[in-house]
């Protein structure tokens, strides 16, 4: 509990899940950063997926705000539940009831796993969606 | 008040808890008792009151060397300073409309200033180096033919550095400049005495010193004479200069508490001396830490650090759940901005929103100081534990 923040984001900021990082060598690993390492404000996402594109293992890091924290972590534990919507900046605002000045901390967060996400299944030669639901390829 | 869900409180920069001492001195003056009267009232009523606020002066006015009618009653330290800044340069403004001041003061000075500015008066704004200070010969340079006052602080109120103030005030002197000396975070806590000071304006605050909230003074010099255009129109109460009935509990209340200083001084310094080393020594064992204004003379109650590898103010949101302390973004947390003294001190904005101020007090205890070290140690720990750019620092200090 926090007076400034809501339960939400103080249990995801106190208690942030899958922190940490993955070896990028070991599987096909993905790695995002978004943010201003010179500003001190900086999310490093990385999504580990399988042969089919679905995200398998999440890790994150961030330094800055509270909100980036939450956002953070909330975001990693979603990419990797394989079911439900993805986290993109909208969903993290609203489960976490962001406030307006915090949204920005969201679309960092976005930022980041998509890139990570991005690359992994670039890797993974496969095109799905968060979800790992294969889609037929378009053959290009 | 003391609730086991309130954290520990090491922000007396900020405030401090009213001495009960004073709080006993101020009950005689609220209630149905004698102590209501209107101190202008020319009958026993107003006289006792009158009576009290005049011992309270002599109170203040001892503090600091000055005569009683040297003191001029205000609301607290911020109208001081737009007292003697804006009453000194409209006073003075037949001999010119240059006023030189420092990026590193109070708002309450800053922001006097740049309403002056935006009436046509000229305002230089020095820049210390990352020690903090002003030299007296920076000040010096500044001056120009057309400058009629000078306004600095004594103790700055984010890095505790202390001011040259007796160069200053000779500089100033010399030159015929009148010199504002904010000393909100030094008197009572600081030997002060105007008689060997060059200062001819001097801001009081009660809150900085076990005393009442709402009440604080001004002293205005009289030989020779400093000269003050009033800013509150009434009455003509304070002499002319600050119009308004007089809250007899509350300058009771101030001059109690800068009574007790007087006598105490040495013993709070002692006490902060001795809890300083231990914050000190404690806060300097988690890596990469810094003081900031370092290199100054510093008031050994009042610290500023900076911890690389956390950031936008989630240090102080976890810290302050345990430990009462100030950000370094700015005095007021009303704005998220990075504390503009800290980047006039050369920090990044980065480096002003990693930063924290501890300051101690007549109440802080060996325990409190305790509880700040692990807190702090145990937080920074953590969120350098989060953070990706702790992790490339800590790469790149193995790799080489």
């Amino acid at each position: 509990m926090h007076p400034g923040y809501n339960d939400r984001i103080w249990q995801h900021f106190e208690k942030p899940v899958n922190v940490g990082g993955l070896d990028p060598a070991v599987g096909r690993v993905g790695t995002g950063y978004a943010g201003d390492a010179a500003h001190g404000e900086l999310v490093r996402m990385q999504v580990r997926v399988n042969r089919a594109g679905a995200v398998e293992t999440t890790r994150f890091k961030a330094q800055g705000p509270v909100a980036l924290i939450a956002c953070g972590s909330l975001a990693a534990q979603q990419l990797v539940a394989g079911h439900g919507p993805e986290p993109d900046a909208a969903w993290l605002g609203e489960t976490l009831a962001l406030a307006p000045a915090d949204r920005g901390a969201a679309l960092l967060v976005e930022d980041a796993w998509r890139e990570a996400l991005a690359e992994a299944r670039g890797r993974a030669g496969e095109v799905c969606d968060v979800t790992g639901t294969e889609h037929p390829g378009t053959g290009e | 008040m003391s609730d086991l869900r309130f954290p520990v409180y090491l922000d007396y920069a900020a405030t401090t808890p009213l001495d009960h001492r004073v709080a006993a001195v101020m009950r005689e003056w609220l209630g149905e008792g004698a102590g209501f009267g209107n101190p202008a009232s020319d009958h026993a009523w107003g006289r006792a009151a009158a009576a009290a606020v005049e011992h309270a002066r002599e109170q203040v006015a001892a503090l600091i060397g000055a005569e009683p009618r040297e003191i001029v009653w205000t609301s607290g330290a911020t109208e001081a300073d737009n007292l003697a800044i804006q009453g000194a340069v409209r006073f003075h403004a037949p001999e010119g409309g240059h006023v030189v001041t420092a990026r590193t003061e109070h708002r309450a000075v800053l922001d006097t200033c740049r309403a002056l500015e935006r009436e046509g008066f000229r305002v230089t704004y020095l820049v210390p180096d990352r020690g903090s200070v002003i030299p007296a010969e920076q000040v010096r340079r500044a001056l120009a033919p057309d400058t009629v006052l000078v306004s600095l602080m004594h103790v700055n109120n984010e890095t505790g550095a202390v001011q040259e103030i007796a160069a200053i005030g000779e500089v100033c002197r010399e030159a015929g400049v009148r010199l504002h000396v904010d000393a909100a975070q030094s008197a009572g806590k600081l030997p002060l005495d105007v008689r060997r000071l060059a200062v001819d304006y001097l801001s009081l605050s009660a809150h900085k010193v076990y005393g009442p909230k709402g009440a604080g003074a001004l002293y205005v010099r009289q030989r020779p004479r400093a000269g003050l255009a009033p800013l509150i129109h009434g009455g003509g109460h304070e002499r002319g200069m600050r119009s308004g009935t007089l809250a007899t509990h509350q300058i009771v209340g101030m001059g109690e508490a800068f009574r007790i200083a007087a006598r105490e001084m040495e013993r709070d310094r002692h006490h902060s001396e001795a809890l300083m080393r231990r914050l000190r020594e404690g806060l300097g064992r988690i890596e990469a830490v810094t003081v900031n204004a370092e290199g100054a003379e510093r008031v050994p109650w009042i610290l500023s650090c900076t911890f690389p590898g956390v950031g936008g103010g989630s240090l102080l949101a976890e810290l302050s759940q345990r430990v009462a302390v100030a950000s370094g973004a700015a005095c007021s947390s009303a704005t998220r901005e990075p504390s503009y003294v800290l980047r006039a001190l050369g920090l990044t904005d980065h480096e002003a929103e990693s930063s924290l101020r501890y300051s101690l007090g007549r109440f802080s205890r060996r325990a409190d100081v305790e509880t700040a070290v692990a807190e702090t140690a145990r937080v920074v720990a953590r969120l350098r534990a989060l953070s990706p750019l702790w992790e490339e620092r800590e790469h790149a200090s193995r790799v080489q």
